[in-house]
């Protein structure tokens, strides 16, 4: 095991791709800020002191110690254990968001790009509308029908944040729909659906990487928007910024309560952040997102 | 193609999606659970005759696309209904809000740019040095900070501890200095990132090496030909960023109580008020479009490369 593991890593380490990532130093920072939050979701089990709702009304907004290094909030959980158990929900989140968005977005990406003429000019009217909505507050409209709940949020926020996926994958279709391979794969007989599969699809993965690394920072950030508003996520779930809304309350009293959770959000997002722009640089230079 | 059509293309693209966007609406607040003729009742009990007069006079017993007409005649009118929670018109409701909405966005927009563009030209001038690295790390870590976070942590710096500002409500222009600048945070951040980026090209132009070779001032080549080039996207983005900061706007105005159109809006989810929601989102969604719309035109004034460009890049 140990075995293939340094084999694997000698592998990489002979990739000019990643080496070419290792010269960024804020791209291993992030990635290692991001190392972090992973484990701390896979552990949150065995690492937190506590259960994430575990209540203890004689230990009410405590601050910080030893015994709650993030203090306590106000039916007296332990802020420390919700934070890692946090990490679970907006890692979890984030990723959701984004196959969903990848989802919807690709597919009408490789369409648009590889049939053009009328098909491509009805999605990209679709994508034009949903882009004309301002995403926060067409996300409120779903939640409005929907209910409030995470899963809900995390609908709201796909589908109206997956138009750059379609951009980009269409652009980038666009690029290679001319050129020779794609040309022999038709000579030879496949099918449109494999040529789009099998030849273009692997062509569009770097863009698409790139696009997930920085989408998934705003989806955390916009998920725990709506749950700070209260559309999100219900108690006793510990998402980030529904206890940044319960802690709202107690703001002045225990500012603990709103600080740690915060500060992780920062940490997560940043860490995508420095990674996404790392490896922008590194898989596609010509990509601008946002 | 002469610049008025350019224009004139542009803002007839327009016009197909706002049309979309209000079908999209309408269609919205149909699905939704509930009976138009209930909520507008809020209770009370009338007889079933009654309840179908109702249902005619409202134009409720016509198909769907019919009852869209009626409501897309309506919403040109500027009618947009009345709210089922106060009785009042829900234009009449928006207007009230507006100027607070308007307020705040200007304010945060007069902060993000004063602060993004020069940190921009200094960053880009001083490019490799500590204050670049500085500054461009300050830049990441800044749009990943929720702005909610941001401005509950300005409150309690600002308002409680040094008690310079309200900690929340509107009691004139100083209300809304700390929510501007929750606000400003992460699009400041992305001028910042932007003016640098095309400052750093245009700075590596023939021509600004030419402007250098003439022997002209650094002012002069700075300012007059490097900056006015660089600029150019990052007054698009002015107008692209109008929207976001909208959605922005409903989760900081909610945590400072100001009494804005964004609060308006979270209100009005929480008491199911939807003629007011629908108001409020037609109203920002074509301010969006039209925000777009603006944005394409002022950069095809100001430089008339785009003009000529076919097809639209990503």
């Amino acid at each position: 095991m140990i075995r293939l593991i340094s084999e694997r890593i000698k592998l990489l380490s002979n990739n000019e791709t990643f080496k070419l990532f290792l010269t960024y130093k804020r791209g291993i920072i992030g990635l290692l800020l991001l190392s972090l939050m992973v484990f701390l979701a896979l552990t949150a089990d065995f690492i937190a002191p506590k259960k994430f709702d575990e209540v203890d009304p004689s230990s009410r907004l405590l601050p910080p110690s030893i015994k709650y290094l993030f203090g306590t909030d106000h039916l007296g959980r332990d802020v420390f254990s919700r934070v890692i158990y946090g990490a679970r929900i907006a890692l979890w989140v984030g990723l959701l968001v984004v196959l969903v968005e990848a989802g919807i977005g690709v597919p009408l990406g490789l369409l648009a790009g590889f049939y053009g003429g009328r098909v491509d000019k009805f999605i990209s009217a679709i994508t034009d509308l949903i882009w004309a909505f301002p995403p926060i507050v067409l996300a409120l409209a779903i939640v409005t029908i929907l209910g409030p709940g995470l899963t809900n949020v995390v609908v709201a926020v796909a589908v109206v944040s997956w138009a750059p996926y379609t951009r980009v994958v269409r652009a980038k279709t666009l690029s290679i729909i001319s050129r020779e391979f794609i040309i022999a794969a038709r000579a030879i007989g496949e099918s449109s659906f494999s040529i789009m599969l099998r030849y273009i699809l692997p062509n569009t993965l770097p863009p698409i990487i790139v696009l997930a690394t920085l989408t998934i920072p705003s989806a955390i950030l916009y998920t725990t928007a709506l749950s700070f508003l209260g559309f999100g996520a219900q108690p006793p779930t510990p998402d980030w910024g529904l206890m940044l809304s319960e802690g709202r309350d107690y703001i002045f009293k225990a500012p603990w309560c709103c600080v740690f959770p915060g500060l992780f959000i920062t940490l997560t997002a940043l860490s995508f952040n420095l990674l996404g722009d790392a490896l922008r640089e590194v898989l596609d230079p010509k990509l601008r997102y946002g | 193609m002469g610049l008025l059509t350019y224009i004139t293309k542009k803002l007839l693209i327009g016009i197909p999606v706002i049309f979309g966007v209000t079908i999209i609406l309408f269609y919205i607040m149909y699905i939704l659970p509930g009976d138009p003729i209930q909520l507008l009742l809020s209770g009370e009990r009338v007889t079933p005759e009654r309840v179908e007069e109702l249902r005619r006079a409202w134009g409720l017993d016509q198909p769907v696309y019919v009852q869209y007409f009626y409501w897309l005649s309506r919403i040109i009118r500027g009618d947009l209904g009345i709210s089922i929670v106060t009785k009042q018109p829900v234009s009449l409701l928006i207007l009230q809000r507006l100027p607070y909405t308007l307020a705040l966005m200007l304010t945060s927009i007069l902060l993000s740019y004063v602060i993004g563009v020069l940190t921009g030209i200094i960053t880009a001038l001083k490019r490799g040095s500590l204050l670049d690295s500085i500054l461009s790390t300050s830049s990441i870590i800044c749009y990943s900070i929720p702005g909610f976070w941001f401005g509950l942590i300005l409150m309690l710096i600002f308002a409680y501890y040094l008690r310079l500002f309200p900690v929340s409500g509107y009691e004139g222009w100083h209300s809304l200095i700390l929510p501007a600048l929750s606000l400003a945070l992460p699009s400041s951040a992305y001028v910042m990132r932007l003016t640098r980026a095309e400052m750093i090209e245009v700075l590596g132009e023939d021509y600004i090496r030419t402007a250098w070779a003439k022997g002209l001032s650094k002012r002069r080549v700075l300012l007059v030909h490097a900056l006015r080039n660089a600029i150019i996207p990052v007054v698009t983005m002015f107008f692209l960023d109008l929207p976001w900061l909208m959605g922005g706007a409903v989760v900081i105005e909610t945590l400072f109580a100001l009494p804005g159109m964004g609060r308006l809006l979270y209100v009005s989810i929480l008491k199911q008020d939807y003629p007011v929601v629908q108001g409020i989102v037609l109203i920002i969604t074509i301010l969006t479009v039209v925000c777009n719309t603006l944005g394409d035109v002022v950069i095809a004034i100001l430089d008339p490369r785009i003009r000529f460009e076919r097809g639209r890049s990503v």
